[in-house]
């Protein structure tokens, strides 16, 4: 109860303005947020751009927010929005060249790396629903809410992000057998 | 494998500190960007909200009707939070447009405009809320590269928002404007609204301008001063960059505008921008009263990291209450009139030092944890305020934070005069 009331109040503090009080809601998700940018970005100094980004959209918004327990779910609907504008943004403008460095670069993940490299290259419809259902451990209803689409959805769309992701490790698996 | 997920994601390296930064960044007021369209207007409004602290916009009452939207906040009431607004919106030159587009099956409607020369409204309404992103303003065809904020005036039976874009640059008494929107939700389209708009009668003057002062060593200018009878626009302009007045090194510049008396005027927006060089930070504020020959503006840095501490008291059975809270003053509750199930707060702040409506986050709870505000502190007099709460939910508690230790200096006040 008490960690209730003091969260409650933290969100209502940021709202008036304090900045502690908004840097101290962000402690328990900062992490959180970082690893599901870099999922979606697929390096460092793009995931940190996002952050920021995000952070600076939450901060800009959080009056919107009415009470602390959708305070995660927001932020991450912002997050995902934003990484995913910003990867819009980016598909124009990744030189070749650097295409080519970071798959030499995958190339050389160990095996449990290949099932992170196989989510990052989950389309980003399957990669969004994988990370809310597996990491962030939200149910389906919570994640159609999220997402804003029905829950048939998403249930096809965790089933099919998992049947891509065996295909891409299985895939990995004979092309390494073979290399062998 | 769905278990072997969460375990390869955690072993992601983090780069904390550089994670820290970016948090920091992300709440640094924004400089002005080149890019087009609302999504870099969205993030260039953090200033405002930087420095607006949101007190006294927002009505808690509403809120429960809002249950089932959980990412909406509290409802805004014009005539109740921005007068000067409402009288903007009772002008002949108000424009009804009462527009739908309807793009891809999403309906936008566009129901009145308004523009007072330092800001431009847009009433809409849509079936249900979604953000609109990315949206354009045009000016006689030419792209206007503004801040906006929305805010909520329902969402019952439908969505109903109000749209805030500050003007900086003079416009024409009289223009063709052009709102754009390219993607709703997640669908894209296109929703494109057209009128011819003037200036409302507003009875717009300059006050002479050109004050200055300098708050920790850095010098500040009034660059100008616009009165009128829907707000009052203030520029200030300051030889620093932005980091210098926002940022965990230097901390935050905050400023207490008040009348001659030291009555603090409510502050419906603000926001900075800037170059490698100096930053403006733009006040617009309620219209000035008749009563007010002076507005003064005074500076001071507060600490960005602030340690916080709570001081949790039942309100008392006699007044007045005084609340220690260090350096910065006793808070003083005075009275407390009861009118149906709510309560009206009064309480004064014992110190010199200038409060406005965002240094006294005073909040009233139930005993089980729950605000019971329906109106946040909002100015009564030099360091007088108010707040509202409900009154049928047991004893209330009275929950403050202790305010970190502040002090003007006698160079950062300026003095406008208005007569």
């Amino acid at each position: 109860m008490v960690k209730k009331l003091q969260v409650k109040s933290l969100l209502s503090d940021a709202k008036k303005g304090n900045n502690q009080a908004f840097i101290e809601l962000l402690q328990e998700e900062k992490v959180k947020l970082y690893k599901m940018a870099y999922i979606y970005m697929k390096n460092e100094n793009d995931a940190l751009d996002v952050v920021q980004e995000t952070i600076a959209r939450a901060y800009a918004n959080i009056h919107t927010v009415k009470e602390e327990q959708y305070f995660a779910t927001w932020l991450i609907r912002v997050l995902i929005n934003t990484a995913l504008e910003m990867i819009r943004k980016n598909q124009k403008i990744v030189p070749l060249l650097e295409q080519q460095l970071e798959q030499e670069q995958i190339s050389t993940n160990d095996e449990k790396l290949d099932l992170l490299q196989a989510i990052e290259q989950l389309e980003e419809k399957y990669k969004t629903v994988i990370l809310l259902r597996y990491y962030r451990d939200l149910q389906i209803k919570e994640i159609a809410d999220l997402i804003g689409c029905p829950e048939g959805t998403v249930k096809t769309n965790v089933h099919r992000g998992i049947q891509q992701l065996k295909k891409y490790l299985n895939k990995e698996g004979e092309l390494y057998g073979e290399q062998y | 494998m769905e278990n072997n997920i969460k375990e390869v994601i955690n072993n992601i390296d983090v780069p904390l500190e550089k994670l820290d930064q970016a948090i920091e960044k992300g709440m640094r007021p924004e400089m002005k960007k080149s890019k087009k369209g609302w999504k870099t207007a969205i993030v260039s409004s953090v200033a405002g909200v930087v420095l607006i602290l949101g007190s006294g916009f927002i009505s808690p009452k509403l809120a429960n009707v809002l249950a089932d939207v959980p990412l909406i906040g509290f409802m805004y009431n014009i005539a109740e939070h921005d007068e000067g607004l409402q009288t903007a919106l009772s002008d002949d030159n108000k424009v009804r447009l009462n527009k739908t587009v309807t793009s891809n099956g999403i309906a936008i409607t566009v129901e009145e405009i308004v523009y007072d020369g330092a800001r431009l409204n847009v009433i809409f309404s849509m079936p249900e809320y979604m953000d609109i992103a990315p949206g354009f303003l045009y000016v006689n065809g030419r792209e206007l590269n503004t801040g906006e904020s929305l805010r909520v005036l329902e969402d019952q039976d439908g969505f109903r928002g109000l749209w805030e874009f500050p003007i900086d640059e003079e416009l024409p008494e009289e223009f063709d404007l052009t709102l754009k929107f390219l993607q709703v939700g997640s669908i894209k389209g296109e929703w494109v609204f057209s009128t011819p708009i003037k200036r409302v009668k507003n009875d717009s003057h300059k006050l002479v301008a050109g004050q200055s002062g300098k708050v920790n060593g850095i010098s500040f200018g009034v660059e100008s001063v616009e009165a009128s009878t829907t707000s009052t626009k203030i520029k200030v302009r300051f030889d620093a960059t932005s980091d210098k007045l926002f940022s965990e090194e230097a901390g935050v510049l905050n400023a207490t505008i008040m009348d001659q008396n030291g009555t603090p005027l409510k502050v419906l927006r603000q926001s900075g921008r800037g170059d490698d060089k100096s930053t403006t930070y733009t006040y617009l504020t309620e219209p000035l009263n008749k009563n007010i020959t002076d507005i003064k503006i005074a500076y001071y840095f507060s600490s960005f990291d602030v340690e916080r501490k709570d001081i949790i008291v039942p309100l008392a059975d006699t007044l007045p209450q005084r609340i220690s809270q260090g350096e910065m003053g006793d808070l003083v509750i005075t009275d407390v009139i009861n009118q149906g199930q709510e309560g009206t707060l009064s309480f004064y702040v014992d110190s010199d030092f200038p409060y406005n409506n965002n240094l006294t986050p005073l909040d009233v709870k139930s005993e089980s944890g729950e605000s019971l505000i329906t109106e946040y502190a909002h100015a009564i007099g030099p360091n007088k305020f108010q707040v509202s709460y409900q009154t049928n939910v047991g004893k209330p508690i009275i929950h403050i934070l202790e305010t970190p230790y502040m002090e003007v200096e006698t160079s950062a006040i300026v003095t406008i005069p208005v007569k």
